[in-house]
C-alpha cells in the first residue's frame, strides 16, 4: 500500500518537476526557431543570450516578432486552461470552459460594435481599415468587463452555482443575436474585419501591449493559486465547503472575478480561442490520475502552455509563409480531444471533477 | 449538576425552524427545546417532510433560526464564526457529488480543512488524525483507491471518515442511509453507535428508518408536523405508547411485541395456530401479511405445524376439509386463492 501511495505521488512530482517544464522549454525554443526566415538554432540561440548576430534584421525579427508571439502564446495557454479548471470546478460540470459565464460573448459583441458601427461614429472615430489594436482590445475589454460586472451582481444575489451557469449561456445567445443584426447592417470590409478577429490571432502583440497584457494574466494566475485549497474542498458540493468552514460565496466571487480577468483580458487581446479551456484541464486530471487541485493548478498551467505552444508551432505551417487561423487549430485539437475523452470512459461523470 | 452540564454540546430553547422568504416567515417545527450529549447517538425520526433537514441545516448554521436559541458548548450560534463552527459541527449528507479522480485518503484528508493554511498543506498531526479516521472506519485497506470506483456504502463510510477527521465534538447527518441497502444501512449505523461511544462525540442522525434507528439509537427525537419534539430512550418510548401515538396511521398501527409496523385489514379472518418456535413465529408472520389474525383459541380455520416429521409439514382444516401443505409459500398461495368464510 505504501509502495502504490509512493509510486503515484513520485510520478505525480516527476511530471511537475520534469517532463512538464523540459517540454514548455523545448517547445518554446521550437517555436521562436520556427518562422518563414530561416535563422539557423546555433543563430537563434546567439541572439536570444547575447542579443547579437551577424545579421540585424534576424535580431529584430526574433525580438519584435517571434519572442514577443511565443510569450503570448504561453500566457494564452496558462490563462485559458486555468480558467476552465476554475469553471469545471466551480460548476462540478466536465463541460465548463473559460467562456460559460459569457465573456467572450461580451468581448465579441464590444469588438463588432466596434468594427461594425464605427459608420454610426464615422465623425469621432478614424475609420475602419485604422482601427488600431489598441481600439480593438479596448473595445473588447469593455465588453468583457460590462458581462463581469453583470456575473458579479448576479452572483451575489444568486445561490445555486446552476443559475449562474444558465444566466453565461443566455448571455451567450443574446450577444450572439446582437452580434448578427450588427453584421446584417454592416457592409462587406467591416463583416470582414470581425471576422479576421473571429479567427483569433497570437502574432500581434507588440511589447507595448505585452506590458499590459503580462501582468494581468500574470496576477489571475497568482488568484487562482490562491485558491487551490477552497477548490479542492468544492469538489465534494458547496454544502460540505461551506460546513469545513469555507466561506463559499466568497470563493465564487473570486473565481469568477479570477476567470473573468484572465479569459476576459485573453478574448480582449488575442481574440476567442476554443476548446483549450476546456480540454487542457482533463488532459492534465488524465496524465497526473488525480481530479487534486495542490498538483492539478500548476499541471493544468503547464499543460496549457504546452498544448498553446504545439497548436502555435502547427498554425504556422512549418516550411510555408501561411499561418493559419489560431482558432480553427485549437479547435480542431480540442474537439476530438474531448470527444476521446467522452467516448473513452464509461462514466464521465466519474472521471472528472 | 455542573459535571452534567458540561456533557452537553448542544442545547436549543424554544427554537422554531423554517423558511423566510421575503418577509413572509413558514414556520415548519416550533417549541423545540432538545440537549444532545457527548457520547450518544441520537436519531432524530419523522415522516419525509416533516422538518428533519430544516432543522438541521438550523443547528449546523446554514440557515438562520426563526426565533429562539441555539447554544453550542454554552455559546449562541450565532456568535461563533464560521470557521470556529467548522471544528465543532461537522456534517455527512444524503448524497455525495462525485468528487472526480481522488483518493480516499485525499477526500478524507479534505475534513482536515478548518486546521489547514492557505495551500492545504498537510501536517504530522493532520496525517495522525486522517488515520486515526481511516482506522476507525475500517476503511484503511482503500485508502488508495479512486473515490469514484466506491459502492454507495462505502463513500457513505469514506464521508464519515471525513467528518471524523475534522475532528469536531459533534457530528450531524443528514438521512446517511437513505440510499443504501439493508446490510449497508445497518452497518453504518452500528459503525455511527460505536464511534460515539469510542471518541466521546455526540452523534445526530435524521432517518426514517425506525427499525435500524430501535437496535442503535442510544435515544430518540421524534418529529411530528405540529407538535414540539419527542425525546427519550427508545424502549422508554415503546413501553408509554409514544411511538404508537405520534405514528398512528390509517393503514398501519405499531406493534408494541415486535416493534415494527403491522398492515391493518378491513375484514380480519380468525386463524387458530399450533405449532412450535421459530416455524410458529414465520407461519404466523406470513399469516398476517395476508390479513389473517392468529389466535391461541378455537375458530373455524386451524393450522397445525406437524412436528414429528423432518421437513415440517403444515396441515389445514376447515370445516369437514382437510389440506396439507410442504412448505408457507404454498399455504399461503392456497388460502390467497381460496375464500375461507367463516
Amino acid at each position: 500500500m505504501n509502495a502504490l501511495q509512493s509510486k503515484g505521488k513520485t510520478s505525480i512530482f516527476w511530471y511537475l518537476v520534469v517532463v512538464f517544464p523540459v517540454a514548455m522549454t523545448l517547445l518554446f525554443m521550437f517555436n521562436i526557431y520556427l518562422g518563414s526566415v530561416d535563422i539557423p538554432f546555433q543563430e537563434m540561440l546567439r541572439i536570444l543570450g547575447r542579443r547579437d548576430s551577424v545579421h540585424e534584421s534576424w535580431i529584430n525579427i526574433i525580438f519584435e516578432f517571434r519572442l514577443p508571439k511565443a510569450t503570448t502564446a504561453v500566457l494564452v495557454g496558462a490563462g485559458l486552461s486555468i480558467s476552465g479548471l476554475l469553471m469545471q470546478t466551480l460548476f462540478n460540470n466536465p463541460l465548463a470552459g473559460p467562456f460559460v459565464l459569457g465573456i467572450t460573448s461580451g468581448a465579441s459583441l464590444g469588438v463588432a460594435l466596434l468594427v461594425m458601427a464605427s459608420y454610426l461614429l464615422a465623425g469621432i472615430l478614424p475609420v475602419l481599415g485604422e482601427i488600431g489594436h489598441w481600439a480593438l482590445i479596448i473595445a473588447g475589454c469593455l465588453g468583457a468587463s460590462l458581462v463581469l460586472l453583470i456575473i458579479l451582481l448576479v452572483s451575489i444575489r444568486v445561490k445555486s452555482s446552476m443559475t449562474l451557469l444558465i444566466i453565461g449561456l443566455l448571455f451567450g445567445s443574446t450577444t450572439g443575436a446582437l452580434v448578427s443584426i450588427l453584421q446584417f447592417f454592416s457592409d462587406k470590409d467591416e463583416i470582414q474585419a470581425y471576422l479576421i478577429w473571429t479567427f483569433g490571432s497570437l502574432g500581434g502583440l507588440t511589447w507595448d501591449e505585452l506590458v499590459v497584457f503580462i501582468p494581468v494574466v500574470v496576477s489571475g494566475l497568482v488568484l487562482a493559486f490562491l485558491l487551490k485549497k477552497p477548490l479542492n474542498a468544492l469538489l465534494i458540493g458547496e454544502s460540505y465547503a461551506q460546513s469545513m468552514g469555507v466561506n463559499v460565496k466568497k470563493v465564487r466571487l473570486m473565481i469568477i472575478l479570477t476567470t473573468s480577468l484572465l479569459a476576459g483580458s485573453i478574448t480582449a487581446f488575442c481574440g476567442p480561442i476554443a476548446f483549450i479551456g476546456i480540454a487542457v484541464p482533463h488532459m492534465a486530471r488524465i496524465i497526473l490520475n488525480s481530479g487534486n487541485h495542490r498538483y492539478l493548478t500548476l499541471a493544468t498551467i503547464m499543460l496549457g502552455i504546452i498544448v498553446m505552444l504545439l497548436c502555435d508551432t502547427i498554425a504556422q505551417l512549418p516550411g510555408s509563409q501561411y499561418i493559419l487561423p489560431i482558432n480553427a487549430i485549437t479547435s480542431l485539437f480540442g474537439a476530438p480531444m474531448v470527444l476521446w475523452i467522452v467516448l473513452g470512459k464509461k462514466d464521465v461523470r466519474n472521471s472528472f471533477a | 449538576m455542573t459535571h452534567e452540564t458540561s456533557h452537553i454540546v448542544l442545547e436549543t430553547v424554544n427554537l422554531a425552524v423554517g423558511y423566510r422568504s421575503g418577509s413572509s416567515k413558514k414556520t415548519i417545527l416550533d417549541r423545540i427545546n432538545l440537549k444532545l450529549e457527548r457520547g450518544n447517538l441520537v436519531c432524530l425520526l419523522g415522516e419525509n417532510g416533516v422538518g428533519k433537514s430544516t432543522l438541521l441545516k438550523t443547528i449546523s448554521g446554514v440557515i438562520s433560526p426563526l426565533s429562539g436559541d441555539i447554544f453550542i458548548d454554552g455559546t449562541p450560534l450565532y456568535r461563533i464564526s464560521q470557521k470556529a463552527l467548522a471544528k465543532k459541527i461537522s456534517l455527512v449528507l444524503t448524497g455525495t457529488q462525485k468528487p472526480g479522480i481522488l483518493k480516499v485518503r485525499e477526500l478524507v484528508a479534505l475534513g482536515r480543512y478548518p486546521y489547514t493554511g492557505w495551500g492545504g498543506g498537510l501536517s504530522a498531526d493532520d496525517h495522525k488524525n486522517i488515520d486515526r479516521a481511516l482506522s476507525l472506519t475500517n476503511i484503511d485497506y482503500m485508502a488508495e483507491e479512486n473515490v469514484a470506483t466506491l459502492s454507495d456504502g462505502q463513500m457513505q463510510k469514506v464521508m464519515i471518515a471525513r467528518a471524523l477527521a475534522q475532528d469536531s465534538d459533534m457530528m450531524i447527518l443528514d438521512e446517511p442511509t437513505a440510499f443504501l441497502d439493508v446490510n449497508n444501512r445497518l452497518e453504518v449505523m452500528h459503525l455511527l453507535k460505536m464511534l460515539a461511544w469510542e471518541t466521546k462525540k455526540a452523534i445526530l442522525v435524521s432517518t426514517h428508518d425506525l427499525d435500524t434507528a430501535f437496535h442503535t439509537a442510544d435515544q430518540l427525537w421524534l418529529a411530528t408536523c405540529c407538535l414540539p419534539i419527542t425525546t427519550g430512550c427508545p424502549e422508554d418510548l415503546i413501553v408509554q405508547g409514544e411511538i404508537a401515538h405520534l405514528f398512528d396511521h390509517e393503514a398501519f398501527t405499531f406493534d408494541h411485541w415486535s416493534g415494527r409496523f403491522k398492515a391493518n385489514f378491513k375484514s380480519v379472518k380468525r386463524i387458530f395456530l399450533v405449532g412450535e418456535d421459530k416455524y410458529h413465529l414465520w407461519t404466523r408472520n406470513g399469516l398476517e401479511r395476508i390479513g389473517f389474525k392468529v389466535t391461541n383459541e378455537e375458530a373455524p380455520l386451524k393450522l397445525t405445524i406437524l412436528s414429528d416429521r423432518n421437513p415440517r409439514r403444515w396441515s389445514l382444516s376447515f370445516k369437514e376439509e382437510c389440506h396439507d401443505f410442504n412448505g408457507i409459500g404454498d399455504l399461503i398461495r392456497f388460502l390467497r386463492s381460496h375464500t375461507l368464510s367463516d
